[in-house]
């Protein structure tokens, strides 16, 4: 709120946030509403016994002037930083001030003529720099000073060769600018005057077309009201110009005077109606603020922002300390430096309540017109926006556990492959070649007919046939060589083949998958039909395994007793780990007496570590 | 036994400590080894420069360390009629027997390495493929008839009539069984018989539909 009426007029009670920490004391703007009050009274006092009928004419005029000046003291009290309401001012002021001539004195007359048509100058300062009050470019910036240098030049110099009286006013007052009568050389001044006029003129409207042109949504929105308005004012400017140029008796040019004073009056309306609208547009952040009340809906905290700053193209990030960047709530890296460079983006940063950086707004510069609402929308939304954040840290933060337990599964199946094939070429080979020794040892035995030798060596066969198949059934335990060799229909083929209970493989796919997909999937069989042997009395087991676009599933259900409790056993919990590792769920269903079914779906493009 | 020329055999296997010694099982046993490779592509290039009588393979061996040993004897069945090759397996892997023998059932076995120790069951198996019949491992094939299942015609035979049933699956001839279980050829018949109708398979004078038909029939 920029004009805080509970405010007292010196007082220095500190200000909250955003707000009008350097706006002007309501006596100034007091002040400058009694000023032009008193100016177009005075106007009129001074004017009216001097001016010919019909008074309204003058009356009109005054209005001008009193509707600049009083748009401007609203325009200050609302937008105290905007240099608008300043330029507003500057227009009515100027406005009024030919008007002093009416007080007769030399100096009065001299500063009248100087001063005739000099509100044109602000006027398109005002237009070239609205809604910022900026310049934006070196040519608008021509064009303004030219305009402020050259119509109070071009007025001096015209009045240097004019002799009033001699011009045929015999009321008027004499010149005292005057340095000698020279009607040739007023004539051509006036020309000269007149044909820069409309040079100015074009030159001004031609760059508010091309602004309206290039303007975004959002700063259309706020030009719109002036841009409607501009047009019957620029008429005004085109008529005074046309009737300058071709030297049309001024009698013709009063009668159009009021409708054009009329069409001057509506225009600071329109700039007032522009600087506010964003202000009635604040109703958006209700909305907002009762939209964040909910959990925040489908589109999102950035559409929600988008829509209550009017800005479509609005871009949110969101600030991650533990990376130190800004990512957008999909996760993906946002450029800044590239915002800062051009210049048809803006940065706005947004803190958290502790002052830290939290996120940070990329929208279109014209929202700066009204800091303001783009403060109001970012208090409203800083709660949803650092629980956004949160998520969004925590969904990298999971990310990350999800990563390291894939390696962890990773890491515990290749060193256990690396065992089965150790105990293959290792001690499984040198047992092989030993019994191999000692066969031939038996053999040639028989040659020395000792029984007693070949009854121990034979023994040793023996033991070293038992030693081999234990070390194979250990191997084999370790890690299935035939899932690795020749994947999943093979693997559990075998594992149903010993199984305890009676298993039937229902269907099986023979393509290969991933590695930690067949690991995944044969384990949770293995499992569950060691489970099944154990605990379930079951009489037959039956194993499904079945694949679409993106998942295998798997199931294996028995006919046993039921009642298995999923929290109980280590083998369900690492397997749950195993299957949630590589992104996948495990579901186990085992009402008492009707049997135990174990779903488990695992994506087939889970991603595997190298090995 | 000087009169006849000795079985020619050609050994492949990586592990050098296992190779020699089975070479000098064999040797030992009267076979003459005339190849002796680590890899299977040597393997393959010295047999088709002089095929022996019959090859013996580990399964397991480089580049990969899957299947190549089986691959090459298919290929080595394959190329050369007068060849049989013997599969060695660490692995009692009803899916490695399988994979062999439905490729080529004549005169190619299947043999854990544990069961290699035993001379005379290594030098039966050898002569066997060299004659043209098959050789499925007895872990193996026990490992086929272990399976449980519901509703199973292997579990209405008698204990004899298993007996029978695991020689044939092993790829015996009617004499072998015959031999192997002392009893007459008539008797023989009578179980092979009976087995097969229980089983409900057909009966073949074929020996190799016979194997192929009851190894497929355990394993499904």
């Amino acid at each position: 709120m920029a004009f805080d009426k509970d405010r007292s007029p010196h007082g220095a009670r500190p200000s909250v946030g955003f707000t009008n920490a350097d706006g002007y004391p309501a006596w100034a703007l007091i002040l400058l509403g009694g000023s032009a009050l008193a100016l177009g009274a005075l106007v009129l006092a001074l004017g009216l016994p001097l001016a010919a009928p019909p008074n309204s004419l003058l009356i009109v005029h005054v209005l001008v002037g009193w509707s600049f000046l009083g748009s401007s003291v609203v325009a200050l009290a609302k937008r105290p930083r905007n240099p608008v309401g300043l330029l507003m001012a500057t227009v009515g002021g100027l406005w009024f001030l030919p008007a002093i001539a009416f007080a007769g004195s030399p100096i009065a007359v001299a500063v009248g003529v100087v001063a005739d048509g000099v509100f044109w100058a602000p006027l398109a300062h005002l237009l070239l720099s609205f809604p910022t009050g900026r310049l934006e470019s070196t040519f608008n910036r021509f064009v303004v000073i030219f305009a402020y240098v050259w119509i109070p030049s071009g007025n001096t110099l015209s009045a240097m060769f004019l002799d009033p009286a001699s011009a045929g006013c015999i009321d008027c007052p004499p010149n005292p600018l005057m340095l000698r009568d020279d009607p040739a050389a007023f004539a051509v001044m006036s020309r000269v005057d007149a044909a820069l006029g409309a040079v100015l003129a074009i030159a001004v409207l031609g760059l508010l077309v091309r602004r309206w042109h290039r303007a975004s949504a959002p700063a259309r929105r706020v030009l719109r009201p002036v841009w409607w308005a501009v047009w019957p004012a620029f008429l005004v400017a085109v008529v005074f110009i046309v009737f300058d140029l071709l030297d049309l008796p001024n009698e013709d040019l009063v009668q159009f005077l009021p409708l054009m004073n009329l069409a001057l009056a509506v225009l600071p309306v329109a700039f007032l109606v522009s600087l506010l609208r964003t202000r009635l547009d604040r109703s958006m952040v209700s909305d907002l603020l009762i939209e964040l009340q909910r959990p925040l809906p489908q589109r999102g905290l950035r559409d929600a922002l988008a829509a209550a700053l009017g800005d479509d193209s609005l871009e949110l990030g969101l600030w991650l300390p533990d990376i130190g960047r800004h990512v957008s709530n999909r996760g993906s890296q946002l450029d800044l430096v590239n915002v800062e460079n051009t210049g048809n983006r803006y940065a706005t940063e947004v803190r958290d309540s502790d002052g830290k950086p939290l996120a940070v707004l990329i929208h279109d510069p014209a929202l700066l017109d009204d800091p303001l609402r783009v403060e109001a929308v970012v208090g409203a939304a800083r709660l949803a926006l650092e629980n956004e954040r949160l998520q969004a840290q925590l969904l990298a933060q999971l990310e990350e556990a999800r990563a390291s337990r894939i390696r962890i599964v990773e890491a515990g199946d290749q060193a256990r492959r690396r065992l089965e094939r150790d105990l293959h070429d290792g001690a499984q080979q040198r047992l092989l070649a030993l019994s191999l020794a000692v066969e031939r040892a038996r053999s040639l035995s028989a040659n020395f007919g000792s029984s007693a030798l070949a009854d121990l060596l034979a023994d040793v066969t023996d033991q070293l046939k038992m030693s081999l198949v234990e070390l194979r059934e250990l191997a084999r335990g370790i890690h299935p060589a035939l899932l690795t060799d020749e994947g999943l229909l093979p693997a559990v083929d075998s594992i149903a083949r010993r199984a305890q209970v009676p298993t039937k493989i229902v269907s099986i796919p023979t393509e290969r998958y991933p590695v930690a997909v067949e690991a995944a999937a044969y384990y949770v069989i293995a499992e569950a039909l060691t489970n099944a042997a154990r605990h379930s009395a079951a009489t037959e087991i039956l194993v499904q395994v079945d694949r679409d676009e993106e998942w295998l599933q798997i199931e294996v259900s028995d006919d046993g007793r039921g009642g298995a409790d999923p929290t109980h056993g280590s083998g369900l919990r690492g397997l749950e780990d195993r299957i949630v590792s590589i992104g996948g769920v495990l579901r186990i269903s085992s009402p008492l007496g009707e049997g135990t079914c174990l779903l488990a779906r695992i994506p087939i493009t889970s991603t595997v570590a190298p090995e | 036994m000087t009169a006849v020329p000795p079985i020619r055999l050609g050994v492949a296997d990586d592990s050098t400590l296992f190779r020699r010694g089975l070479c000098l099982l064999l040797e030992d046993a009267g076979f003459e080894v005339t190849i002796e490779a680590d890899n299977p592509s040597r393997l393959i290039a010295l047999v088709e420069s002089e095929p022996p009588d019959a090859v013996i393979v580990d399964i397991k061996m480089p580049p990969t360390f899957t299947d190549e040993g089986l691959r090459a004897a298919s290929e080595i069945r394959v190329r050369h009629a007068n060849t049989g090759v013997l599969v060695l397996s660490q692995y009692l892997e009803v899916h490695y027997a399988m994979k062999l023998i439905d490729e080529q059932v004549e005169g190619v076995g299947y043999l854990l390495k544990d069961s290699v120790s035993n001379v005379a069951e290594l030098t039966d198996a050898v002569r066997r493929v060299v004659a043209g019949g098959s050789v499925v491992d007895p872990g193996v094939v026990a490992e086929l008839l272990a399976r449980r299942r519901r509703d199973n015609p292997v579990d209405d035979l008698t204990p004899r009539e298993r007996e029978v049933l695991s020689l044939m699956a092993e790829g015996r001839s009617n004499w072998a069984i015959q031999e192997g279980l002392f009893i007459s050829a008539r008797t023989v018949e009578t179980h092979v018989r009976n087995i097969l109708m229980k089983l409900g398979l057909e009966e073949t004078p074929d020996d190799h539909r016979r194997v192929l038909a009851v190894l497929t029939y355990l394993r499904s």
